[in-house]
């Protein structure tokens, strides 16, 4: 059993330590950099990430604020739906739009990226905020408002120092969704918004470019430090969590 | 508090509403309109994409797909069972995060990036150009890409089981094959369901693999829906495939639910 878990999990991380041997050499590198279409599609798709992860988190707390009190009610059973875009077939959700938008009679571009990006995206948020919202400690915020807190302050000083592994966790799974995503976002855009899983994927398609295993061992290197600092993070997290509940 | 119930109410039914209803309706509607043979659609009523959907070209697609998508379904869960026994065992070890880590660095690398590395890897004289364009290797692909998300779902149930229960079992002189039959697998029953489902599902609608891995040769639903909508222009055909797939998937995830309720009270 051990080695057949091991050969499953090379499986998993060989080919991709097979590609970083592509770091090495100078030539992708020096084209990436000259590659402004790849440039460009790396800024775009930061910039589209960056707007979605921002707009969803901030509704996403409004709305889990607001469904964590309703209790007992319709909302509570359609909560499951909340699921289903995660679960269906991703390309379903992309065409499914696309001919919405195409019926409808709106234009592809920015504005059906940014729409469906956060039709994507948001619910995913919601689940993350409603856990946050379902472990908050409710006498903490009473002990609060009692001490005269409302408003701003109330969330500044009540909410935030509670709900920050939540919302910090909303975000970047958010952002990491939106800036993963490469089904919707080719149904769904223009032709002149470049994207850079889309662009990668026209350059996987034509002929495979050194700079490409380049752009994709950056990528690689990206995700292994977000995974390595999320680790350390939600160990100290717990740590000091747990340091807390036992010096109580 | 009337205030945040309508606030609830508006955010979430909205999103509902436009996200996941309209765009339910809209493709139930374009999948009864006419088509002319240039592609042109009116606004007559036909049901000539439902009718379509049965032509054996067609069928051999959606047969192709189930097949892919219950053999990867299989596989996936197949392989993260032993995997998430193996995770228990080692529970607070070294080897138990690092484990933990690939998994999780897996599932959250780029989708893309993963295929490339996975072509660059088939490739590798080692396998003598077995895996590349291959259905073996489309399968291998597909394992490598939903085996995170097949162990996180089979993990919980895994991490339930009573080891307590096992040793009743071995006390009582069952051997190692019986306590794993009768035994752990009924115990573990819930989670390979709901494992096999949430591989199935997405699988059913893969659209990079096959491109990418498969070389085109693989002809799957997710070619095929991408083809009818942007180069074949038949969105009448485009959507009903797709309303039956949206369909299909709503029912299977309903039923999961309903599953999972009924145990949850029993």
């Amino acid at each position: 059993m051990r080695m057949f878990s091991w050969s499953l999990l090379a499986l998993l991380l060989l080919p991709q330590i097979l590609i970083l041997r592509h770091v090495f050499a100078a030539e992708p590198w020096t084209r990436l950099m000259l590659n402004h279409r790849l440039g460009s599609a790396l800024v775009n798709s930061l910039v589209l990430a960056a707007i979605v992860a921002v707009l969803s988190t901030i509704l996403a707390w409004i709305t889990a604020a607001a469904l964590a009190k309703v209790k007992g009610t319709v909302v509570q059973r359609w909560r499951l739906l909340l699921l289903l875009p995660l679960f269906l077939p991703e390309i379903s959700l992309g065409l499914a739009w696309m001919n919405s938008f195409i019926t409808i009679g709106v234009p592809l571009g920015w504005a059906t990226l940014l729409l469906s990006h956060f039709a994507f995206v948001f619910p995913l948020g919601v689940l993350v905020m409603w856990g946050g919202f379902l472990s908050l400690d409710a006498s903490r915020i009473d002990a609060a408002r009692d001490l005269g807190a409302s408003g701003w302050k109330l969330i500044v000083f009540g909410y935030w120092p509670q709900l920050k592994p939540a919302v910090l966790g909303a975000f970047v799974s958010c952002f990491a969704l939106s800036l993963d995503d490469f089904l919707v976002s080719f149904f769904v855009k223009g032709l002149d918004q470049n994207l850079l899983p889309v662009t990668l994927y026209s350059m996987m398609r034509v002929s495979l470019q050194p700079e490409v295993y380049a752009l994709a061992s950056l990528l690689f290197c990206v995700s292994l430090l977000v995974v390595l600092l999320s680790g350390v993070w939600t160990k100290n997290h717990f740590q000091k969590s747990s340091s807390v509940s036992s010096r109580d | 508090m009337a205030r945040w119930h309508k606030l609830a109410l508006v955010s979430f039914c909205g999103w509902i509403v436009l996200s996941l209803g309209l765009p339910l309706v809209l493709l139930c509607v374009n999948s009864f309109r006419a088509r002319s043979a240039q592609g042109f659609m009116d606004w007559s009523v036909s049901v000539a994409a439902y009718q379509d959907l049965f032509h054996p070209s067609y069928l051999k697609v959606l047969l192709n797909t189930l097949r892919f998508a219950i053999g990867n379904a299989a596989l996936c869960t197949l392989c993260a069972v032993p995997l998430c026994l193996f995770l228990k065992r080692q529970r607070g070890t070294t080897v138990a995060s690092l484990a933990w880590g690939i998994l999780v660095l897996a599932f959250w690398s780029n989708m893309l990036v993963r295929l490339l590395a996975f072509s660059e890897f088939a490739r590798l004289p080692f396998f003598g150009g077995h895996l590349m364009f291959q259905s073996a290797g489309l399968h291998l692909a597909a394992l490598s890409i939903y085996l995170p998300l097949a162990v996180f779902m089979m993990r919980p149930t895994v991490e339930k089981l009573d080891d307590s229960v096992l040793e009743a079992a071995f006390d009582l002189g069952a051997s190692r094959r019986q306590s794993f039959l009768h035994v752990t697998l009924p115990l573990l029953s819930p989670g390979i369901k709901t494992t096999f489902v949430f591989v199935f599902v997405p699988s059913m609608g893969e659209f990079l693999l096959p491109e990418i891995i498969g070389g085109g040769r693989q002809y799957l639903l997710g070619s095929f829906l991408q083809a009818q909508f942007l180069t074949a222009r038949n969105t009448p055909l485009g959507s009903a495939t797709l309303v039956v797939l949206l369909l299909v998937s709503a029912i299977i995830f309903w039923a999961l639910e309903r599953l999972k309720r009924e145990r949850g009270q029993s």
